[in-house]
């Protein structure tokens, strides 16, 4: 601890901070522009200068250090004078377009001219507005109106770990443009830092200037991350944006391009008006009531004849709304659940479960970690700020990272060591690194009284504990010292773990053996908002295509779920004509709508009530930001009484009723989280089989869940299509055994049948490896294997 | 009693040849002070569209909140009002929105005369802004 004087105030701060850091803490205002709290010091701007006893010249506070015994005066003449003309210099070539730029009203360099007393500009110059393309469509760069603070390109570097934009040209002629235009993920992490309105998003073709909006808080409905923004909604019904400004945990104003332009699906044309029925072929509209009668009259008779009812509900509904669908579903003869977050999120809880993990994590306990475990996931398609938190754990906190996966991934660039085992090896892997620390005996003394210890280590010493065929023995060395030398670790993971079972078990093995659950921490990416709520709330879930192969069940419901978007579309068409009654509640045209016989239209999410439970088990308030009513949840619970049971008087009165089944509890801060009963630990038993590698190459699907209700059939988020497509990669080795370079067209084949599709060749993949990335195209890729799968067995030629 | 009815005679005679205080609306129209706040216009710009750029400052400015403004963005970023409507039952003709635009797009003019025949006639919008009247 030092002390200091500020303006004659005696303060006490921690040694290492700045000046600026010391005065804000004790309620000491220094004016600042271009510091912004997440980023380090930049120092371009000097109008945070002040005056230290010692020093000949006013110092930057933002980057100078407190020292013990500093005297500081942050308010002068002199130094109002000083700030006055660096703001001068500032607006020298900032135009005067408030009215038409989006920051006016709630700009920084308007409230700081303003609290300078400055009525004009002093000094003139010309610039030339350039009119380069910014490295992402949905960024509008406004040469003119750039203050050159620097946020945007130190936001790009240190939160999103990127290189896309810097400072380009001299003097008048400097400008932000793109240096590495295809290091752009569209995060939109600049834009929320550009204290002016240089940077503007392109998304939405309605503005609203700030005191014509409304901002609502709510969840971001895509991954499971639980991220906190806000919307800017105009006369409550059209979103214009998405901003973050309160610096909400876990997010803390930093989104990915799902959460900051992901929103504009809402206000597309294309949405579901009204109920409809698929009468010989044609489409006629029907009245709410109408629908309501024929859903509920025949799932009353199918339900009566002592036929199988099945549900399918999306992992990205409201607990609510799940609770509701579970509802009606326990009032039917012969009903299940299934969920498409049966495929990852459930079965990870089941393992967790199971072994005693809990489940519940905190995001911050990363920082703690000094060696990082990444398998199976690819932290730029799902969970991008799990991403962001372990690059801040590289960067403040020295952490190491160690990947395992066979294709590369947005946090291989950072890794100490990228291990690549083929997909189905992890369990080798994870067996050797755990057989290596048995022998080594460094591993948590607190397992050896576990259950399962004396079994596992007899398992793992009839393994070897050397690296797995086909992995770099010095890498799998780097990678196991890495892990052994650190006191805490982390491991993340992904579906490609969750895809296979044993792969699963030894990851949580080797966390139980390495004391994890304790003093690291184990997490699941969480792939969809709700997922985790899905699961908590559905008892005895079914997979998607249990029901629909089921021949017992004759009815089926989905809600807001498009099984077409993750299963063989075939398969899933041939199932459904054979049931007798199919419904669908939905916000947008989707493909199982052509095999229903009523269509219902459901809200998005920013005209819902509710909560969604994330990954880490913390209950995310869902709120209402456009007005109206909220369909799908009427439409169940309207469903609901017709079934003869209870209905709800609002979405608060059924989060009440879930709060008083015991499934949430609060946690030492008073916020709600999933209540979750303590198991004992206990370590699983399971071999390691080798994988089988018949076919010539393994297609892995990189996130089939990431798009859901953006990318149904059509495109709806202008936000999520501009920057993202549909690839199948393939590594430099094979493409040049085969022949191939970027944009050959290639025939894939499997067990169901082939697809021909583009393919780029990517460094970093595996050999005898293929990425697929879907986006739209979910249908000619899926259709050519008969099973869901994360990893199909597949032959490849040129086309 | 004879007197009383002369003295209003003399005045009746003295205001028939003298000039009316009244004059015959519609057909005669009184002259307007430069000041008055009669209806609202667009100016135009070069190409014959509003003249508006769509701040919204007449919306934050406006005290009986009459003015709703949708503001859309051409590809070059330069917006415009999507949908621009002031409801003049609402309005008080302070002349604030004029006051406040920066970009001289939104005018009160001389015309007073507004009758109609429903509510929703009322309602001002861009296209009747842009086609009336600009007395005064």
């Amino acid at each position: 601890m030092i002390r200091l004087t500020i303006d004659g105030k005696e303060v006490v701060t921690e040694e290492g901070r700045t000046i600026l850091e010391a005065a804000r803490e004790n309620g000491i205002y220094i004016p600042t522009f271009c510091f912004h709290e997440k980023l380090l010091p930049i120092g371009s701007c000097r109008l945070c200068l002040v005056d230290v006893d010692g020093y000949d010249k006013p110092m930057t506070s933002c980057t100078t250090p407190a020292l013990d015994g500093n005297n500081v005066t942050t308010q002068s003449d002199h130094l109002f004078r000083m700030r006055q003309q660096f703001l001068q210099l500032i607006l020298t070539s900032h135009p005067l377009d408030c009215p038409q730029c989006d920051k006016g009203g709630e700009c920084q360099l308007q409230n700081i001219s303003y609290e300078h007393k400055i009525e004009k500009t002093e000094y003139e110059a010309v610039r030339i507005d350039h009119k380069e393309a910014y490295p992402t469509p949905l960024i509008h760069y406004w040469e003119s109106r750039c203050v050159l603070c620097g946020r945007c390109f130190h936001a790009c570097r240190e939160i999103s770990g990127r290189e896309a934009i810097d400072i380009v040209g001299n003097g008048f002629e400097s400008r932000i443009a793109a240096v590495n235009k295809d290091d752009c993920i569209s995060c939109g992490e600049c834009l929320s830092v550009c204290p002016v309105g240089a940077l503007t998003e392109t998304l939405s073709p309605v503005k609203s200037r700030i005191w014509q909006s409304e901002r609502i808080d709510t969840t971001c409905p895509h991954c499971g991350f639980g991220c906190q923004l806000t919307l800017n909604v105009l006369d409550g019904k059209t979103i214009t944006k998405v901003v973050t400004e309160k610096n909400l945990p876990p997010n803390n104003d930093s989104l990915c391009v799902r959460g900051r332009f992901g929103y504009d699906f809402v206000n597309a044309e294309e949405r579901i008006g009204a109920p409809y029925r698929n009468l010989d072929g044609q489409k006629k509209t029907v009245s709410n009531e109408d629908a309501l009668a024929f859903t509920a009259e025949s799932l009353k008779k199918l339900s009566a004849a002592g036929k199988g009812t099945g549900f399918v509900v999306s992992p990205r509904a409201t607990n609510e709304e799940i609770y509701l669908v579970s509802r009606i579903a326990a009032s039917l003869n012969n009903s299940r659940v299934a969920s498409a977050a049966s495929y990852h999120t459930g079965k990870a809880a089941a393992a967790f479960a199971q072994m005693g993990i809990s489940p519940l994590y905190d995001y911050e306990k990363i920082q703690t970690c000094q060696t990082i475990v990444v398998a199976g996931a690819d932290l730029l398609i799902n969970n991008h700020l799990v991403a962001n938190k372990v690059r801040e754990a590289v960067k403040l906190h020295g952490a190491r990272i160690v990947s395992i996966d066979p294709l590369d991934n947005s946090l291989a660039r950072i890794s100490s060591a990228h291990l690549q085992p083929l997909p189905g090896q992890d369990a080798a892997v994870f067996n050797a690194l755990s057989g290596r620390l048995l022998k080594d005996g460094r591993y948590s003394k607190d397992a050896e009284t576990l259950e399962g210890f004396a079994g596992i280590k007899q398992s793992l010493e009839a393994l070897s504990a050397e690296a797995p065929v086909g992995i770099d023995a010095a890498l799998f060395d780097k990678a196991y010292k890495l892990i052994a030398d650190a006191e805490n670790v982390c491991v993340i993971f992904g579906s490609g773990i969750t895809g296979n079972e044993e792969g699963l078990k030894a990851l949580l093995n080797f966390s139980i053996l390495k004391g994890l659950p304790q003093k690291g921490l184990v997490m699941p990416v969480a792939l969809q908002a709700n997922a985790l709520g899905a699961v908590s709330l559905i008892e005895n879930m079914a997979a998607t295509e249990e029901l629909l192969e089921n021949a017992d069940i004759a009815s089926i419901f989905f809600y807001e779920d498009d099984p077409f978007q993750y299963l063989n579309g075939g398969m899933v068409k041939t199932s459904l004509a054979a049931k007798e009654f199919v419904a669908v509640c939905d916000i947008l045209p989707t493909f199982v709508m052509d095999s229903a016989g009523v269509v219902v239209p459901s809200a998005a999410f920013a005209e819902k009530e509710g909560s969604f439970i994330s990954g880490n088990g913390s209950l995310g308030a869902v709120n209402k930001a456009c007005k109206g009513p909220s369909a799908g949840f009427d439409f169940l619970n309207a469903l609901l009484g017709r079934l003869g049971k209870k209905t709800y008087a609002s979405a608060a009165a059924v989060t009440e009723e879930i709060r008083l089944s015991g499934l949430l509890e609060k946690d030492g801060n008073g916020a709600e989280r999933l209540a979750v009963k303590a198991g004992k630990l206990s370590f699983a038993t399971g071999g390691a089989s080798v994988p089988e590698n018949a076919d010539a190459f393994q297609l892995i699907f990189r996130d089939i869940f990431k798009n859901h209700h953006l990318a149904d059939r059509g495109i709806y988020s202008k936000g999520a299509s501009s920057v993202q497509s549909d690839a199948l990669r393939i590594s430099p080795v094979d493409a040049r055994e085969l022949g191939l370079s970027s944009g050959d067209v290639v025939v894939l084949t499997a067990d169901a049948g082939e697809t021909a599709c583009p393919v780029v060749v990517k460094n970093g993949i595996r050999k005898g490896v293929l990425e697929c990335v879907l986006f739209s195209k979910h249908n000619e890729m899926l259709s050519i294997s008969s099973r869901m799968a994360k990893t199909i067995g597949v032959t490849l030629r040129k086309a | 009693m004879i007197i009383p009815l002369l003295k209003g005679l003399k005045l009746t005679l003295k205001v028939f040849f003298s000039k009316p205080a009244t004059i015959r609306y519609p057909e005669e129209k009184r002259a307007i002070s430069p000041r008055w706040r009669g209806m609202h216009y667009f100016e135009k710009n070069d190409q014959g569209e509003t003249a508006c750029v769509a701040c919204g400052l007449c919306v934050a400015v406006c005290p009986s909140h009459c003015i709703t403004l949708e503001i859309k963005e051409r590809e070059d970023g330069t917006r415009y009002p999507g949908k621009y409507e002031i409801d003049s039952l609402r309005c008080v003709f302070c002349g604030f929105c004029q006051e406040a635009c920066p970009v001289n797009a939104i005018k009160l003019g001389g015309d007073y005369e507004f009758v109609h025949y429903t509510r929703d006639d009322f309602k001002l919008t861009k296209e009747s802004l842009l086609s009336a009247k600009r007395i005064g």
